[in-house]
């Protein structure tokens, strides 16, 4: 089922990637790419090492073995402030916003990355936070957000570095329905204007519905990758997730 | 994002020049040496809160011994002019240039740990250099200290019998201070420093290098602080271990910043104020006898300005709110 190492060279590449933390092995021996433009789902149950693997690629981790490699450029000797110059950014699952700082604030600080002209960054970071819907409270201090709209901060913060690459750490965790389906639509044609998305989420439909490929993760080895069909199908998927005699976790 | 306020607005535009002016002219109106010397202290107070501002308040990282800054300022301005005669202005540039190493060093080997960790690493440095500076009795008199004999006003050597120059040289200084404050403050490094105040994992992941942008302040927050150092030696004629590589002075640095605003322009200058004249008062109001009065007076503020206005008190300024960057 599982081919060893990925043939395809893609725009990210993860090679035999292992992470040990003490005696438990968060990633295992895990290989896999993402291509250009594409959005990859990462998928697996609780502990699985989704976040680890996102903590490896933007260098706030350091592998024990193995090797990751951005346009064809390893990334592992560089600091992750580097990694984000270099054009990969991620979101955090906890969010983790500048508290005593506007949306306006928030979003401008990632919008300096690029330019260091503070009249051309506002501009900037306002687009964003329009296109994120967070326009009725950019003035409001991030303190004082609901769940949902520090979610879409760390989204709008996120894209104002201006990334080739963007890694999702379950930004719709908390969303309502219609919320999902507004964040699917702008990632959506955020992949269209050639934005590359890793995507880590437990909403199931949402997953499954803008994924263009999977990848399937057990206890930190990759159990399977295909398209969202062809995972549902995997019998190794549904055993990791149902187990083989009746449920494991909820 | 206040209401519009016109009596605020016309306020706005001519408190500043008019404040200016009175400043400037001071000296001139005002015959009395005592209320010259303590504008001078409030100058230079101020300057140093500016300083310390820069790396404790924009960028969040306590450190309790800046005092360590204003002896590398202080005692080659102090020893140069006593051994070869060489004048303060030009004295002062070895010390802000020692005072530019040892906070890179400094910086890269402290700005690993976080929170209390740092403020105790640069309190321990502070300490050590006081115990070197009193060790190296021959070269620094030890706890005897470096006297600097006034030998009659001199232009050249910076020493004046009468205390206006000195007064217009602390406000220069003081001057600088605020304008390289305000550039930070206005700058990509100024919104840099905040947001590593704010939250250093989401500051390295919008791509900022944390290690370098704090290195580059507490660069800065040194160099100001050593030249203010080398002011103070030119001024009182006479430094020691305890008066400029003490704790007390490292304290007194901070308080100023903490209790007018970290993290704004001009916090430092009205918590200077606040210091020094209740410094004045309870030295005359309780006398030589208990002069650590002035301590217990620092502490209540402190506590006052912790309780109810964590921000410092520029905060209760009108529009004072409008000091502290948000966006």
């Amino acid at each position: 089922m599982v081919s060893e190492g990925s043939s395809d060279k893609g725009l990210l590449e993860l090679r035999k990637v292992t992470k040990v933390f003490g005696g438990l092995t968060a990633v295992d021996d895990v290989s896999f790419s993402v291509r250009k433009s594409e959005i990859l789902g990462l998928i697996g149950p609780n502990g699985a090492g989704k976040s680890t693997i996102v903590g490896l690629v933007v260098g706030a981790l350091k592998p024990n073995s193995g090797d990751i490699f951005f346009n064809g450029k390893t990334l592992l000797h560089l600091k992750p402030h580097q990694v984000v110059e270099r054009g990969i950014c991620r979101t955090f699952q906890v969010e983790k916003p500048l508290l005593n700082m506007t949306v306006t604030g928030n979003v401008l600080i990632g919008a300096l990355l690029r330019t260091p002209d503070r009249a051309e960054a506002l501009d900037r970071a306002k687009g964003i936070i329009e296109r994120v819907r967070l326009a009725h409270v950019a003035h409001v201090l991030a303190k004082n957000l609901t769940v949902q709209d520090r979610k879409r901060l760390e989204l709008a913060r996120a894209l104002a570095t201006r990334p080739t690459m963007l890694l999702l750490d379950e930004v719709m965790a908390g969303l309502t329905p219609l919320e999902i389906d507004q964040s699917l639509e702008l990632l959506r044609e955020l992949r269209d204007e050639g934005l590359t998305i890793l995507i880590i989420e437990h909403v199931m439909r949402a997953i499954m519905n803008i994924s263009d490929r999977i990848v399937v993760l057990d206890y930190g080895k990759r159990i399977a990758e295909g398209s969202p069909r062809d995972i549902t199908e995997d019998p190794a998927v549904v055993e990791a997730y149902l187990g083989k005699k009746g449920p494991r976790n909820g | 994002m206040g209401m519009k306020d016109p009596c605020r607005a016309s306020w706005k535009k001519y408190a500043p020049p008019i404040l200016a002016a009175i400043v400037i002219l001071v000296p001139l109106a005002v015959p009395s040496r005592y209320i010259l010397r303590t504008l001078v202290n409030i100058f230079f107070f101020a300057a140093l809160g500016c300083a310390w501002n820069v790396i404790g308040g924009y960028a969040g990282q306590l450190s309790l011994g800046h005092s360590a800054f204003v002896a590398m300022g202080a005692y080659p301005t102090a020893l140069f002019l006593l051994n070869w005669n060489i004048p303060p202005w030009i004295g002062f540039i070895p010390g802000v240039v020692l005072a530019l190493i040892v906070a890179y060093l400094l910086g890269h080997l402290v700005f690993g740990l976080r929170g209390p960790y740092l403020a105790l690493s640069t309190l321990a440095f502070a300490e050590i250099l006081r115990i070197l500076l009193l060790h190296f009795r021959e070269q620094t008199g030890g706890s005897l200290g470096v006297t600097i004999p006034f030998k009659g006003t001199s232009v050249w050597k910076l020493q004046f019998a009468s205390e206006q120059p000195y007064y217009y040289i602390c406000l220069g200084l003081l001057g600088f201070c605020l304008y390289v404050t305000n550039r930070i403050h206005h700058s990509r490094m100024g919104y840099y420093l905040q947001a590593i105040k704010e939250n250093q994992d989401a500051a390295e992941n919008l791509g900022i290098n944390l290690s370098g942008n704090k290195v580059k302040a507490l660069m800065i927050s040194a160099a100001l602080t050593a030249l203010m150092g080398g002011f103070y030696a030119a001024y009182f004629y006479y430094i020691d271990p305890d008066s400029v590589a003490g704790m007390d002075l490292s304290i007194k640095i901070l308080l100023v910043a903490i209790i007018g605003g970290v993290g704004t322009v001009w916090g430092p200058v009205g918590g200077a104020c606040i210091l020094v004249v209740l410094t004045e008062a309870s030295n005359y109001l309780f006398g030589g006898g208990r002069a650590g009065a002035s301590l217990i007076i620092y502490a209540i503020i402190l506590i006052i300005v912790v309780l109810f206005s964590p921000r410092g008190l520029i905060a209760f300024l009108p529009g004072g709110a409008r000091s502290y960057r948000r966006e």
